[in-house]
């Protein structure tokens, strides 16, 4: 029983061009959309810390703030993949 | 217990996931225990999104899939542990290094999440 439906399986050959080109297609999709979200994480954490009350234009100090937020949320990934995947249960 | 089903299935989550929309955190249910109204799944735990798992004949097209699956899975989980451990761990204003008390605390957060992720499985099927 499938109360949720079944999508319908993929066709095509097992190898050759076509089912390449469909992983490299995968490839790049998985690639942008990962990049797009943490684009938008970034930007949604560093806007809220640095850019407390909004001016004319960005100054000095906030965007040097940009930066270091930048800089210190990807360390923060660095430091929970390898917690993730470095300390056992 | 037959668990030929689970073995067969590879699910193309990442693809489902990109085409569709859905962002969030994925985590497989490895034990489903029979009698269980659904079949092998995973769960998008933001948006309650069941994925039937697709099934495919190719070898080589599965084993890749099934390793993009896992990779963009567990890329996902980094990205949104990142999203909710910075909120908990860092306050104030980033400075050029963390503290030691900030790293010490997103390392925490991590490995929190991964017990307590073990705790609702082990609940869930005690459920059953």
């Amino acid at each position: 029983m499938d109360p949720f439906g079944s999508s319908a399986p993929p066709s095509g050959a097992s190898s050759g061009p076509s089912a390449e080109a469909m992983m490299e297609q995968i490839k790049t999709q998985l690639a942008q959309a990962y990049a797009k979200e943490f684009l938008e994480t970034v930007g949604s954490k560093c806007f809220a810390k640095c850019i407390t009350k909004p001016g004319t234009s960005i100054s000095g100090s906030e965007s040097s703030c940009i930066s270091r937020c930048i800089d210190r949320y990807i360390e923060a990934t660095g430091i929970i993949s390898r917690s993730l995947f470095s300390s056992p249960h | 217990m037959n668990r030929a089903w689970l073995k067969r299935a590879s699910v193309n989550s990442s693809v489902a996931a990109n085409t569709l929309g859905f962002k969030g955190f994925w985590i497989p249910l490895v034990e489903i225990p029979r009698g269980f109204p659904l079949f092998s799944f995973f769960v998008c735990f933001r948006f309650g999104f069941l994925a039937e798992a697709t099934i495919d004949n190719s070898s080589d097209l599965q084993a890749f899939l099934k390793q993009e699956g896992q990779k963009a899975m567990i890329g996902q989980m980094v990205g949104k542990l990142t999203d909710q451990c910075w909120d908990k761990c860092i306050s104030g204003t980033p400075g050029s290094k963390f503290s030691s008390k900030d790293s010490a605390c997103l390392g925490n957060c991590a490995r929190r999440f991964m017990d307590m992720s073990m705790l609702i499985m082990k609940k869930l099927q005690s459920m059953q």
